[in-house]
Parts: C-alpha cells; structure tokens; sequence
C-alpha cells in the first residue's frame, strides 16, 4: 500500500476531544453512475447534521475512499466541519478487496496518529457502500482475513451495505453481523442514521457496545435481505 | 405550542418554541417578560422525580457573588416552578427555570477551534476566570448539602455576552432534602468519574465533584487536555483505564508522559499545580485529599489576578516564574510557532457580535459574511499573504461553523489575505510505480488538493496524474510534500504559505527534501551570551547549547518569528533545530580568535542571507 500516502495521516492537535474516524468506502464503479446524485446528496445532508451538534464535529473525523477505476483517497481524515465530499464521479471495474485493505491501513494509521499525539481514539468505522461484487478475486481471501482480524481485536468495526443487485454472499463474508441491503432511494435515510449513530457513538466511550438504532425497522432504509 | 401549565405557585405559564430535546424530555422557551425556560419530561414523571423537584424546590443553594455576597440562584438553572398538566395540580409535567440567552455548551470554549469563532476575545486569564466561577456554583451546591453528580462539560454553559456560567441539568443532582432523605444522582460520565464511584448511581460525595470539578477546570486551563491524557509507554490503555490506575503525567513517574504540543504544566500556577497533585496524584486513591471547589475557586481567583502581558502579544496572559519575573517564555507564543495557529489570536472584542447569537449559522447572510471577514482580518498580523496553512484551515472550519460555503470563504480569503502563493512544485522525481491497470480517466482531481484548489496555472505535476499509478497521484492531491523541518509554515514568509501542514506525529514524517541544498553556517565566535539550537524558532523553545564557532548545514531560508530571523539548522551529529540568525555567519571565523574584548565589528560578518 502507498506508505508514502498513508504517512500523512496526522491529527488535529489543538482539539483534544476523543476522536471518532469514520472511513467512507464508496463504489465507484461504472455501474454506479446512476446513484452518484443520490450518493451526492446524502453525504452533503450527513454533513450538515454532523455540523448541527457541536460535540460530534470535533470529534468524528471523516475520510472519504472510492474505488472504481482506482482506490482513490480524497484528500486525508478531517473533523466534520472540515470534510467536503468532490464532485462524484465513476468508472471502471469494482477493486473491493485492494478498497478494504487500503481502508484498514487508513483506520490503523489514524490510530497511530491518535496515539503518537496523546488523543483517545474509538474504533474506526468503515462504512462499505457497494452495488455490485469485487473484481479483484485474487486479493479476495487476504482482505476477508484482514478484516475479520481488525474486527476480532476491535480496531476496527465493517458495516457493508449493498444495493438490490450487490452480491450480498461476498458482503456477508467480510461482516457478518452488520451486512445490510439498501432499500431503493434509501440513500438520504442511510446516510440520516449514519450521522445520528455516529453522534450517539461519539459520545460513548471507548470499547462500549452503542445500540444503534435498527434500520430494518419499516421506516428505516434496509430491506429484509 | 401554546401549551399552558400550572405552577405550584399559582401561576399559569405558556410554553413558547422548543429550545432543546434531550432523553428525557423537551426544554421550551416560556413565554412572558422574564427569560425563563421549562423542562417538560417526556414520560409520565415518577412520583420520585416529583418529589425530589419539590424537595429542591425548599432547598435552593446560595451561590457566591464576585463581590463577596451570596445569592440564592445565580448561575444555576434550578427548579423554580414546578409545574402540572392541570389546574388541580395532580399530574406532573416538569419544572420551569431561568433562561441564559446565547449560551454555548463549556466544551466549545475549551477547545480553541470552536472558541476563536464567537470568543476570540477571551483571554487565559478570562479563562482562569471563568473556571472560578463554575467552581464557585459547585461550592454553593455543596454548603447547601447537595451534589452535582453528573459534572461534565455539556452541563455547564457559558454565555460570554452575560458574562455568566450557568449550570444545567440539575434535576440530575443528588439531592439532600430539609428531612434528611437523600436523591440520587443515577448518570455519570465515565471521563468525569472518579475512582471510587463503580456505577453511574452510586452515591455522590462532595469529594467524588471536586474530583470531576478538577478534570474540568484541567480541560479550560489547558484548552481542552484531559489530566489524564498522555503517551503511555508499553501497552495502550483507555483513559477509563489510565483514570482507574491513577496513571498522569503529573504524577511525573509511571510509564506516561506529557502528549506533546499541550500547555506546558509548568506553565500553570504553581498554587494551581499542587491543587492538580492532590487532585489526581493523592486523589486517586484518597478522595479526602482532593481540594474541594471552594479551595478550586479562590485559588483560580488568586492565580487569574497572577497572570502577566506576554511582551510580544498583547493578548497572551502566562504565569510569570521567578527567575524572570516578566518572562518572554511565553507558552502561546510557542505554541504558534509550533503548530502555526496562534490560540489567542489579536482581536478587538468584535467577537461578542457572534456571541450574541445563539445560531450564528442562522444569522443574516450580510452579518455572517462580517463576521468572516473579521476573522481573515485578525489572522494577518504576518501580513498579506502570510496566513499558515493551519490557520487557512481553521478559517475554513470558521466559515463552516458559519454556514458560509467553501468556495466563498477561498475567495474572500484569497482576496483579503492576498492570493496564496502556488505550492512549491514539488522535488518529485515523481515516484513511478506500475502504470495503472487502463488508461487513465479524468479524475475529480483539483477539489482533493486540500484546502486550496489547484492554483489556475496547474503546476506541471497535476498533469503527470494520468500517467501515474492511482494511489500515488491520491497522494500527489494531498499536497506537495512537506518542507524540512519542523513546520515553519505558520510563520515563514518566503515558504509557500498554504503548504500542506507537517504530519505531526513522529512516525509521520516522510522523507522530506530541503527546499534548497543545505549550506554551511558557523557560530558567530564573539558573543558572551550562550547560544542554543531550539526546537521551535522561538526563545521561549527549549534549546540545547552550541559551541560557539561551531561548523553546522543551514537547511532552509530563515523565517521571521517575534520580529527575529530563525535558520532551520542540522548539527554534524544529526540533530535539528533552529538558531537565530543573529547568531550565526556564513564564512568561517578566522583561526585566531580574536581577544575576548575585542569589539567585533571587523570580525567576518557576512549576513547569512536576505
């Protein structure tokens, strides 16, 4: 992985509160050029609620990863009033697996940053949005482990949503427990429920179990997989 | 709304907008002439809840006025009025309280980012201040037989324009009725708790405040550490953790150090230091150590009337040391050399405009704008075209806290602070890793080069992206890489201003190049005064001594700091620092040295460069 990238993960220093680094891992595949309004729009309408609450803006750290063409990372982890989302954009095939591994680096780094500079950190979250299945099968069974790993010592915790024509058996893989099938125009509920668990989680403390509220519920934005 | 209730002393109240929601229930805003609020609760109240708001009803605390008096009430949002859902005055609906307009929660003023937006005006003593005063609302808590209980920084609000702390939530306290019947306090806050306390409903003592008083009142003075906080050799251990085995830094033993770039703690007060020693150090194990919140409260007074003027910054306060009674070793000074965002910042008291406003996002475009403006105004004292990259960053952080959008605050930024000098092209030999899998596509690229866009001439290496591997050219957009060595961004005026800032953490140092090859530099050999390589290009930067006609590489142009030049230097043994330019030459000292009191004006004297 780029070391080189990866290097310039650092911290905030002058904000002292607990840090909660959210990972955005989004397909940007050819597939997806239909939903990139869709994917737009929510993460401007996630931003705006994160700003909202003063609390949660100084500590969720927002990085945004797309992979379709290319693992691309925008930009580095910034606190909530300092993420801006580039203009969508999509191509190419879906290297899901090179995506992950890229991301558990990310999460690791952040940590180390956290760490080196004396500021608690919760588990990152990564946040897989996929509407299709990888195509880097080689990579596959490496970055299933790594993630199963990173879920086990808690540095980490996957939730992997799928639209209706996501290969749900290769998501079900790699987490278990948080695989979730994205409901049609579910996007703006998703990324609501992703702000307000965050704000929830922000606050607990670390290696807390946080209930978050189910989005299976009838008005929530997950189909019954 | 326009839901009318019924107090328990006659009266009947109309609820007006909703000011909060919290898990219990709702806050209004109640309508009439006096600024009141009215919590209404909502579940059915328990007949517990209902009598411990009539028991606190009796029992108000009186709290210490500035002048020495004592007053029922000041600064705490007491149950004034309970109120009911009918005339009978059967069913229960909550209470009614005082109401402090524009109030923020206490952790926007400790962390600076959130401050500098509607207070920049507030100084350290301010701050001093202020913690005395919410110290002195727990004192009178506790003369009155109650606790707090749940002392964390989202129940404490400061309204900076009445110059008042309020604290809130206090249907949470543990109270102790006229007949002795104690309510508890059933939620806690883990960063808050003491030792001692197991479970969030375990009974409160006034020891098990002063406790959680003193992680708060650390957290104002250091703008936001945690006594807590540090780097922990060996295993990493959660500050619950840490809390629970009594390991800080302050204790000045264990495996724990200081986490770098916080305020010094010997830049406090001695009197308050050894308050934090018995806090936390004794305190840990043995709550009868802890100094209560009366003691906190006289001995923040005491220190606050102790602080003196940095020379260099007029809005620097910092405690002065006896070895130099007026000192120059100011922490904020260095602060701002080191992480290029000086905390309090020059400022008139313009600030109280967006202090005045609840919702500054929701103020007129016009004001908002304004207010922008004055912000970009107060981070030129290096002058046009000299913000620092941290301080673009914060400025954009400002403008979101705003609601003002990215693309304008860049332009008002650009047009007031002077146009931002292009990054440096950087000294790749662009790393060549395999070619990308397909020919490149047009990438979303300009907006990722954080926080300015490309400038309008696309430096030749933006157009190299397609031909690079992916991951590399993400790279590439986060910046050019960072000038060696440590982060003079803030204040140097020849580097690119809107350089990217130095990854911070040790581990986060990539191999950086010198702007320009390293060049010989010598210690002046006549001087009487001991020259020191510094960590920061600041006086107030620890330094260790060197030699004088020393033979050292001078690895960038100087920069200007407190109105004196640093050159970024590299001792034969590796080490790195700077040296005031005053102190160094370009040509090497004649052999012979002169006589010791010889004057020196003839003594090889080339200005190292301009």
């Amino acid at each position: 992985m780029s070391n080189e990238m990866l290097a310039r993960v650092s911290v905030n220093i002058l904000n002292r509160e607990r840090r909660q680094p959210l990972i955005l891992l989004l397909d940007a595949s050819g597939s997806m050029v239909d939903k990139l309004g869709e994917v737009e729009r929510g993460l401007a309408a996630f931003r705006a609620s994160i700003l909202e609450d003063t609390l949660a803006r100084s500590r969720v750290e927002v990085a945004l990863i797309t992979f379709g063409e290319a693992v691309v990372m925008h930009g580095e982890f910034v606190e909530a009033t300092r993420f801006s989302a580039p203009p969508p954009f999509a191509a190419g095939a879906t290297p899901m697996a090179a995506a992950l591994l890229f991301a558990l680096d990310a999460a690791r780094e952040k940590r180390a940053a956290c760490r080196a500079a004396g500021i608690d950190c919760f588990a990152p979250w990564i946040f897989l949005v996929t509407d299709g299945e990888p195509t880097d099968l080689p990579r596959w069974s490496e970055a299933v482990a790594a993630v199963r790993d990173a879920e086990e010592t808690k540095s980490a915790a996957i939730f992997a949503i799928g639209t209706r024509d996501a290969n749900f058996e290769r998501l079900r893989q790699i987490s278990p427990g948080r695989t979730i099938k994205l409901r049609d125009g579910g996007w703006p509920t998703m990324f609501r429920w992703l702000s307000t668990s965050l704000k929830a989680k922000s606050r607990s403390r670390p290696g807390d179990e946080v209930l978050l509220d189910d989005p299976r519920k009838p008005d929530g934005w997950a189909l019954a997989p | 709304m326009g839901d009318r209730l019924f107090g328990d002393d006659g009266e009947t109240i109309e609820l007006d907008e909703v000011l909060g929601e919290g898990g219990e229930g709702v806050v209004y805003r109640v309508r009439g002439t006096r600024p009141r609020a009215a919590k209404i609760y909502a579940a059915r109240m328990s007949d517990e809840q209902h009598e411990k708001l009539r028991a606190m009803r009796r029992a108000p605390p009186r709290i210490t006025t500035e002048s020495g008096g004592e007053v029922a009430l000041a600064g705490i949002a007491w149950p004034q009025v309970v109120l009911y859902r009918d005339a009978a005055r059967a069913v229960p609906a909550g209470f009614a309280m005082a109401r402090y307009p524009a109030a923020r929660e206490l952790h926007m003023i400790f962390q600076p980012g959130e401050r500098m937006v509607f207070a920049g005006d507030l100084t350290w003593t301010d701050l001093h201040e202020l913690a005395a005063r919410f110290a002195e609302i727990v004192a009178g808590v506790h003369r009155a037989g109650h606790c707090v209980g749940d002392i964390n920084a989202r129940n404490v609000l400061v309204s900076i324009v009445a110059q008042e702390v309020v604290w809130i939530d206090t249907d949470s306290f543990q109270i102790r009725a006229a007949d002795g019947r104690i309510y508890p306090c059933r939620v806690a806050c883990p960063e808050y708790t003491p030792p001692e306390i197991e479970r969030g409903d375990a009974p409160r003592t006034a020891a098990s405040d002063a406790y959680a008083l003193a992680v708060l009142v650390h957290q104002v003075l250091t703008l936001g550490a945690h006594p807590f906080d540090g780097i922990v050799r060996g295993a990493d251990c959660t500050l619950e953790r840490r809390m629970k085995e009594g390991l800080t830094p302050i204790a000045g033993e264990g495996d724990i150090a200081f986490p770098p770039d916080t305020l010094p703690f010997g830049a406090l007060r001695p009197a308050l230091r050894a308050l934090f020693r018995r806090a936390f150090v004794a305190g840990t194990r043995d709550p009868r150590a802890r100094p209560s919140a009366a003691e906190w409260a006289s001995a923040l007074r005491a220190a606050a009337r102790g602080l003196v003027r940095c020379r260099a910054v007029a809005t620097h306060r910092l405690s002065p040391t006896w070895w130099r009674p007026l000192s120059f070793d100011c922490p904020w000074c260095a602060s701002a050399a080191r992480t290029g965002l000086d905390v309090f910042p020059k400022s008139g008291d313009w600030p109280r405009e967006i202090a005045r406003h609840a919702r500054p996002s929701a103020a007129p475009r016009p004001l908002r704008e304004r207010w922008f403006d004055r912000h970009v105004q107060d981070r030129l004292h290096a002058g046009p075209g000299r913000l620092s990259y941290e301080e673009g960053a914060w400025l954009l952080h400002a403008a979101a806290t705003l609601d003002l959008d990215e693309t304008y605050a860049k332009k008002r930024i650009a047009e007031i602070a002077g146009p931002p000098a292009a990054p440096a092209p950087p000294s790749l030999p662009p790393p060549a890793p395999s070619p990308p899998p397909a020919p490149a596509p047009p990438l979303p690229a300009p907006v990722t080069s954080w926080p300015w866009p490309a400038p309008s001439a696309a430096p030749a290496w933006m157009n190299l992206a397609g031909g690079l591997a992916p991951l590399s050219l993400a790279a590439l957009l986060v910046g050019p890489p960072l000038v060696d060595p440590p982060s003079p961004a803030s204040v140097d005026p020849s580097a690119t201003t809107w350089s990217p800032p130095s990854a911070r953490s040790p581990s986060a140092r990539p191999s950086p190049q010198p702007p320009s090859p390293p060049f010989d530099v010598w210690v002046r050999a006549a001087g009487a005064r001991a020259v020191r390589l510094r960590d920061a290009p600041s006086n107030a930067a620890r330094g260790t001594r060197v030699r004088r006609g020393a033979k050292l590489a001078a690895l960038g142009e100087p920069v200007i700091v407190e109105g004196r030049r640093w050159v970024p230097i590299r001792t034969p043994s590796g080490r790195r620092g700077w040296i005031a330019d005053a102190d160094l030459s370009r040509v090497e000292p004649a052999p012979a040295r002169p006589p010791r009191d010889a004057p020196s004006p003839r003594s090889p004297s080339a200005a190292p460069r301009t």
